[in-house]
């Protein structure tokens, strides 16, 4: 079913392209913000085994890259907030931009953790630290999240203020596509608010369209 | 005006930017050092059950780089552009790169793999962080100024922290003693901000921790 969307015009909006792989990792939040707001944007794909050819487009060595009028943004984490705050998913002030920070501040923080083993090819360091990060590390992030839902809207409503966030895409990325796809977790087991909250999001029509178009990725 | 109250252990690490920010903006706070029985009290009650915690006004903000961006943002340590408010977050977020590393170090019990991480770091990752740091540094009047902008933002306040704090804690050593020698600009910068008079005054007079 198509929704009357307002498409911004690249003659009078800025002209923004998203450069990363043809993965979903830390560039899917800023294309659903994108697609959520009705705003163009070149979702910019590159072959992980070309990289080498276009790594100058990185100014840190490192995806994504957000160019906004040729102007370039590395960081995931500052490219989400940028984006968030121009198209008005940061909250409506400063309070709730901190409530929207320590979500992703959250996740971010299991994501780091990540990096931290991932790579380790000893497999009994990385089986024991693997362990720690899905039996603690997350449950305890997934209840902090729960925790935040149900101060704001008892669990009914988004995880800040009385609107879609950052924070609802990001934590909707996290618990439904990540943690299953990477850690095989399901979240919605021992937190069945935050796996609602996660449905009700990827339910939005503009998300749920974008969700049956995107190029396919495992990760 | 606000009241505020920063929660912490009586350490550095975590909390510092955040003390650093309240004394260059001249703000009131109560710096309240959490002891082990406190702690033992607070983890108890639901919630977040992690430190910092700035309580403000009643209200409770966790995390400590949401508290961050917002005393930054409260108090002036953003630039008012949206582009250089963009640039200051790529300055954090290329400092909390450097976290895994801090986690490898202080997970690692045993004492010698501990000596291996800190010699690897010295002899080989120090640079690459310290590299993309400088870089970011040289974007700005060719680095001899300010991280963004032209005055102290939380990008300049972040990097003082690893270097002067965080990075010597790591290697077992005094605050501000870390070898710049071959990063010229970020030697220079370390200086100017330490000269910063709220800031030395701080530095003087700020409780001793081991990190």
């Amino acid at each position: 079913m198509h929704s009357l969307r307002l498409i911004s015009s690249s003659s009078t909006g800025p002209i923004y392209r998203l450069i990363y792989f043809n993965l979903k990792g830390r560039a899917e939040t800023s294309r659903m913000m994108f697609k959520l707001a009705g705003v163009e944007f070149e979702d910019f794909r590159i072959d992980q085994k070309r990289w080498a050819e276009f790594k100058h487009m990185a100014p840190q060595g490192i995806l994504p890259v957000l160019e906004v009028n040729g102007k370039k943004l590395p960081q995931s984490g500052a490219i989400n907030r940028y984006i968030a705050r121009e198209l008005g998913f940061y909250g409506c002030n400063n309070w709730e931009a901190s409530r929207i920070d320590a979500v992703v501040e959250t996740i971010g923080d299991c994501l780091h953790d990540l990096d931290i083993w991932w790579m380790i090819r000893d497999l009994d360091v990385r089986n024991k630290l693997q362990k720690h990060h899905e039996g603690k590390l997350i449950p305890k992030a997934l209840a902090r999240l729960d925790q935040l839902l149900e101060e704001n809207s008892e669990g009914r409503g988004f995880l800040v203020g009385d609107k879609i966030s950052l924070a609802d895409i990001h934590a909707m990325n996290y618990i439904h596509d990540y943690l299953p796809t990477l850690h095989n977790i399901k979240a919605e087991d021992s937190f069945p608010r935050l796996g609602d909250h996660a449905r009700r999001i990827a339910e939005v029509s503009q998300i749920k369209e974008w969700i049956k178009i995107r190029p396919f990725s495992k990760f | 005006m606000a009241k505020y109250r920063l929660l912490y252990f009586n350490l550095r690490v975590q909390a510092e930017p955040i003390r650093y920010m309240f004394e260059l903006a001249s703000v009131e706070y109560e710096d309240k050092r959490v002891s082990e029985e406190e702690w033992a009290d607070m983890k108890a009650r639901p919630g977040f059950g992690q430190l910092p915690v700035l309580e403000i006004d009643g209200k409770e903000i966790p995390q400590s780089r949401a508290i961050y961006r917002y005393v930054a943002r409260k108090h002036g340590f953003y630039p008012s552009d949206d582009w250089g408010h963009a640039l200051v977050e790529v300055v954090l977020e290329t400092v909390r790169d450097f976290d895994p590393e801090v986690s490898k170090f202080f997970s690692q019990t045993d004492s010698k793999k501990r000596e291996e991480i800190r010699k690897e770091f010295i002899d080989k990752g120090s640079n690459k962080y310290l590299d993309n740091i400088e870089k970011l540094l040289k974007n700005t009047n060719g680095g001899t100024g300010w991280f963004v902008g032209e005055k102290i933002s939380l990008a300049d306040i972040l990097v003082f922290y690893l270097i002067y704090d965080v990075i010597p804690s790591l290697l077992g050593k005094e605050p501000g003693t870390f070898d710049l020698s071959n990063h010229e600009l970020l030697h220079a910068f370390m200086k100017r901000f330490k000269s910063e008079p709220k800031i030395s005054s701080w530095l003087g007079k700020r409780p001793k921790t081991p990190f």
